[in-house]
């Protein structure tokens, strides 16, 4: 009995998950980026985070909650991504609070935590995954970023594009 | 000269971030400051849930997915901890193994699923108490205490479903419930808890947080709990001859219900007694994680009186470097460093343009103040050496089309109570006068600046005059008559002096009004021994 009510005691006070558990849908509303002409890719990226701000301008990327695409820019100013739906494997005290939308040169893009969005960070540590299998080993190839833009989700539910 | 003067200084406008890699090495102590005033601290005994909210935490509805847990493999009498009971188990499982073929039991691998479960609760008070540390909390090298207290009228836990079983005696099947609700009952008293963190600082930069042992009134909580029926068991049944004997698995339903208030006497019990024992240390790994890696913040800027925005950017970090409770204020003081990646030789400020000491955070001058930010010079000289490195500020185009050119690097000075900006710049006079000197000649003078709040609560800097007194000539440009050289240039400067008074050098220096979610106001500004002060208060 003692070990039972441990095991439920140590669910419920420390919020565990795992990739493994059953769970509920999650939704994230379509997004709409804009400026994308301006940069030349081929990629573009959107993370679904939790990222915080305090002095900086620029979020820092806390936890990543799920990759949400990678696709190559298809020329135009304007791309529209989602909705996007997923097995919610979090625990919502704290969830996601932002999309990110990065473009990159590379298939694969090491996205940095640290508030440094365009050119090859000089400073780059990665954020925490949900799930191990997303992240993506840093180098200097996937580290390379031309731009990143940030959206916090009260805005994109309210229909706010995201403009880099 | 305005277009210049606004070129080197348009840029004030990226010093803030918070930061920083415990290996990396923060050269500008005392950079920025914040402090809590009393009056601000009255905020986190009632806003603390708007605050927590407003960080994107969600306390009174928590949603946990399930997870599967699998035991270790262990011996039947290794699932009790009880050494005669262990005995008892062991030699009980001898005799079930000799006597009932094809029973084999042995060794055991306990999976648990759990799926979906809901935390509901209604917060009624959640506070926080920023303490000035105790004696004997300062021998343990406390610098500030934070004691949370939450306080719950109505609790409620519930689990979609939670299925057990044996993965090496598959044999045995499922144990399990469905919509398990565990609740406080309506006469319960509420569910009080109080948790105090000890912020040690062990050295500069380097922060320890404690969790005191908590204190709760688990104990005395009214609780309940309800499921679906039936309740998931396996099926036994013993046969001898042609008599069929069923274990009555409602009887097992019944007594769960029967037993209810013992059952959750022993749940409260082991509950409080982690509460006292295993949270604290888990908790305090938990916080000290979260510090080491939350604390971390790099962010980067325009480089000031750069051509444009395709230019490489700075990178700067902030290191919170000390922790302390003074004068019933709050106060953190962050290291800072701000760099050019594009630099081969990294090139540090020198150190007069440094304020080497903290400044006073609690003088209280602007008493309807919340929070004081203090924002030492060596933030903004760092930023403008960083620029005229990379050649931002060697000439200065003016409004008539002329170009002057700086021929040193436009410190400020925030001393005495003075903001001055001291200006060195080349010159080539023209006409009947270049006589006089040895084009081109080099004029040394101050600015003096002022700090104003605009009605929409930005924090300019702006030329208040010039200081034409500090005015000089070295001898080496001149000809003939100095004094009369050295009197036409300060003529030339009061002339222009009145022009310049006003004269924005940058309209907004990035103070922040939202600060980790709450809305701010800026009230006042200050100079403070080489020090920018600003006042704010909450913006309701």
């Amino acid at each position: 009995m003692k070990n039972l009510i441990s095991v439920f005691t140590l669910i419920l006070l420390l919020f565990a998950s795992t990739d493994q558990a059953m769970a509920r849908d999650y939704k994230v509303g379509s997004l709409s980026v804009r400026g994308i002409s301006k940069f030349s890719g081929p990629y573009v990226s959107l993370y679904l985070v939790h990222g915080s701000k305090l002095f900086g301008q620029e979020i820092t990327v806390n936890k990543v909650f799920k990759v949400l695409k990678t696709q190559k820019i298809n020329g135009s100013d304007e791309m529209v991504f989602g909705p996007f739906s997923m097995k919610q494997n979090w625990s919502s005290f704290r969830g996601p609070s932002h999309v990110i939308a990065v473009i990159h040169s590379e298939k694969k893009h090491a996205l940095n935590r640290h508030g440094v969005i365009d050119g090859t960070p000089t400073v780059f540590e990665a954020p925490n995954y949900l799930n191990s299998n997303e992240i993506v080993p840093a180098n200097n190839q996937t580290k390379k970023l031309e731009i990143r833009g940030a959206i916090s989700l009260k805005d994109l539910k309210a229909g706010v594009p995201l403009n880099l | 000269m305005k277009k210049s003067l606004s070129l080197i200084l348009c840029l004030f406008g990226l010093l803030w971030a918070p930061l920083v890699g415990a290996t990396a090495q923060f050269p500008l102590n005392n950079a920025i400051g914040v402090a809590v005033t009393p009056k601000g601290q009255e905020y986190f005994k009632t806003e603390i849930l708007t605050l927590i909210e407003a960080n994107n935490y969600q306390i009174d509805d928590i949603y946990f997915p399930g997870t599967e847990i699998i035991g270790e493999e262990l011996s039947t009498e290794d699932l009790v901890e009880d050494s005669e009971l262990k005995e008892v188990i062991f030699k009980a499982k001898e005799v079930l193994n000799r006597f009932f073929e094809g029973l084999d039991i042995d060794r055991h691998q306990l999976a648990l699923n759990v799926e979906d479960i809901y935390f509901q609760a209604n917060w009624e008070e959640i506070s926080l108490d920023i303490l000035k540390p105790t004696e004997s909390e300062l021998e343990k090298n406390y610098q500030a205490i934070f004691v949370l207290n939450l306080r719950s009228s109505n609790i409620n836990v519930e689990v979609t479903k939670v299925r057990g079983k044996d993965l090496n005696n598959e044999w045995l099947g499922e144990l399990g419930v469905d919509n398990f609700n565990l609740f406080t009952d309506r006469d319960s008293a509420p569910l009080q808890i109080q948790l105090a963190l000890g912020f040690n600082q062990v050295s500069r930069g380097n922060f320890k947080i404690e969790v005191l042992t908590p204190q709760s009134n688990l104990n005395e909580l009214l609780l309940g709990y309800r499921f679906d029926s039936p309740l998931v068991l396996p099926q036994v049944e013993v046969q001898i001859n042609e008599r069929k004997l069923r274990l009555r698995n409602e009887e097992i339903e019944a007594l769960l219900l029967e037993e209810q208030e013992n059952i959750l006497n022993r749940v409260k019990s082991v509950l409080q007694e982690k509460i006292e024992t295993e949270i604290p240390v888990q908790a305090s790994s938990l916080i000290n994680d979260a510090l080491n890696s939350g604390l971390k913040e790099v962010n980067q800027m325009n480089p000031p009186g750069a051509p444009d925005d395709k230019v490489a950017k700075f990178v700067w970090a902030l290191s919170l470097g000390e922790v302390k409770y003074q004068k019933e204020h709050l106060i953190l003081n962050l290291d800072a460093r701000f760099d050019d990646p594009t630099l081969a030789q990294n090139r540090s400020l020198p150190t007069q343009y440094t304020a080497a000491t903290a400044p006073s955070l609690t003088k209280g001058s602007f008493p309807s103040s919340d929070f004081v930010f203090s924002l030492n010079q060596s933030v903004l000289n760092r930023v403008i050496q960083l620029s005229s490195l990379r050649g931002y500020f060697d000439e200065i185009a003016m409004d008539s089309g002329e170009s002057i050119k700086l021929v040193k690097t436009p410190y400020l000075s925030l001393k005495d109570g003075k903001a001055k900006m001291a200006l060195e710049i080349e010159y080539e006079v023209t006409g009947f006068s270049a006589v006089f000197v040895k084009n081109p000649i080099r004029i040394e003078f101050d600015l003096n600046l002022a700090f104003p709040i605009d009605k929409d609560g930005k924090v300019s800097m702006q030329v208040e005059s010039i200081d034409v007194d500090s005015s000089h000539v070295d001898s080496k440009y001149i000809r003939l008559f100095s004094s009369k050289v050295r009197s036409a240039v300060k003529d030339k400067l009061k002339e222009v002096n009145e022009d310049m008074k006003g004269y924005l050098l940058t309209d907004d220096i990035p103070i922040p009004d939202d600060l980790g979610g709450i809305k701010l106001r800026k009230v006042g500004t200050e100079l403070d021994n080489g020090h920018l002060l600003i006042y704010s208060e909450y913006k309701n």
